[in-house]
């Protein structure tokens, strides 16, 4: 990887990294800081790393790490920004299924609250998400999926209490 | 058809995840329009994506490296970062009057400090070294332990008995030396100092000294010349720094407030 290809990578690749770090701790300072180790890692081994596999590289460094923050702070925790632009009913409701989302979201295990964020934000495949945290793919399809499930059941016991 | 009721969920995650082939999609959704009961729980599982957002990492300028960053980085990066670059110089411009001022401060309080300390020694000997450079410069100076005064102060004592008349006589001695010894085994009294006293008439330096740091002195070409024994309680409430007068008290409430000004200065720093 060549000194452009690297600044290349951080112009599309920062703002991903940081957005999956961020919402996984909830703490944007600890954030920046993960997001400078990963690029600092990424610009050591540039020679070892191709430019199409920056990205994954850049998730995987930014897991660990993020990981061994969690293990520290021994704390995660969920922020979520609400979309003011729509109108009040829509935001009302969405506001509440989001909340009730976030909620449930923070009640995952860190390993499952990470396969839906990669799997969300960022659109990963199972094969990618696999790499990225060193997991099989079939382990990445069961654990998205039992998360998956225990979102899909918190929304609906929250739809019923409404009702 | 691949999707039947008992693993429609399976196919349902598997669609929202974007995990299932175009031709899978159609027959999931197939399935939901053939199977209107099932389609809350594929709108759960659709409520249960997260929408993207939009989150942006500031200052990526920081992680771009150097040797690139010139090519790469537009006009108005360049421009930004060349603004920040002069506040950082502004700012440590404004800094600097402080740091002048310390180093003036230091500095002034190293010169005092100097002064004083060698007013204040035991070998305080204050001489004018004008009068010393005209002073005759035949005789010299040795001793079998030379008490710790500067060579050319007591070569100038030494030049000044020569020529000057002294209120206190100084023993003779046949050799073309003058000798000063100090018994050093002894603990060092205060020596008082010595200053010269200008007479038109008769040139007399006036030697206020102690027993202990003076045990003897002689001259060969002053026969004549004599000591006056003055009282140092006003000496000791002055500095002599060159020609300069300071007043010790004074002095010392400056270096006092120096003293505590660097150090108020060093502990904001460390804060």
């Amino acid at each position: 990887m060549t000194t452009s290809e690297f600044n290349e990578s951080v112009k599309i690749y920062a703002d991903g990294v940081y957005r999956f770090i961020v919402k996984n701790i909830g703490e944007a300072e600890e954030a920046r800081d993960i997001v400078q180790t990963a690029f600092e890692k990424l610009w050591i081994h540039r020679d070892t790393v191709s430019p199409e596999k920056a990205k994954s590289y850049l998730f995987t460094v930014a897991y660990h790490q993020m990981i061994d923050f969690i293990r520290k702070a021994n704390k995660t925790s969920f922020t979520e920004q609400y979309d003011t632009q729509q109108g009040p009913a829509t935001y009302q409701k969405d506001t509440e299924l989001k909340q009730v989302l976030f909620s449930a979201i923070n009640e995952l295990s860190p390993l499952q609250k990470s396969l839906v964020l990669l799997k969300d934000y960022e659109g990963y495949s199972y094969q990618e998400i696999g790499e990225i945290m060193e997991l099989s793919e079939s382990q990445v399809k069961v654990y998205l999926h039992r998360a998956r499930l225990v979102l899909k059941n918190k929304l609906v016991h929250f739809q019923k209490s409404v009702a | 058809m691949k999707v039947n009721t008992l693993n429609y969920e399976t196919y349902f995650l598997l669609y929202i995840d974007n995990e299932l082939s175009e031709q899978d999609r159609k027959e999931v959704e197939l399935f939901l329009a053939q199977n209107s009961k099932y389609t809350e729980t594929f709108e759960y599982l659709l409520h249960s994506v997260l929408a993207k957002e939009e989150i942006v990492f500031e200052h990526k300028e920081l992680l771009f490296r150097l040797d690139q960053l010139e090519v790469l980085a537009p006009l108005d990066l360049k421009e930004n970062l060349l603004r920040k670059e002069s506040t950082i110089i502004e700012g440590n411009f404004n800094f600097r009057p402080w740091l002048r001022y310390s180093a003036i401060a230091a500095s002034l309080f190293l010169v005092l400090t100097y002064g004083w300390y060698n007013a204040n020694t035991k070998d305080k000997y204050i001489i004018n070294n004008t009068e010393l450079a005209s002073a005759n410069t035949k005789n010299k100076i040795a001793g079998k332990k030379a008490i710790p005064f500067k060579a050319t102060i007591i070569e100038g004592v030494a030049k000044i008995h020569s020529k000057k008349e002294f209120n206190y006589p100084i023993p003779q001695h046949n050799d073309s030396q003058v000798m000063v010894e100090s018994n050093q085994t002894k603990a060092p009294e205060r020596i008082q100092a010595i200053t010269l006293m200008e007479e038109p008439a008769e040139k007399n330096i006036v030697l206020s000294n102690s027993p202990a740091a003076l045990t003897e002195a002689t001259t060969l070409n002053t026969p004549t010349d004599k000591y006056n024994e003055i009282s140092s309680n006003e000496q000791e409430r002055t500095i002599y720094i060159a020609n300069l007068e300071i007043d010790a008290e004074k002095f010392r409430g400056i270096s006092r407030r120096i003293n505590a000004l660097l150090k108020i200065t060093k502990t904001e720093k460390e804060k």
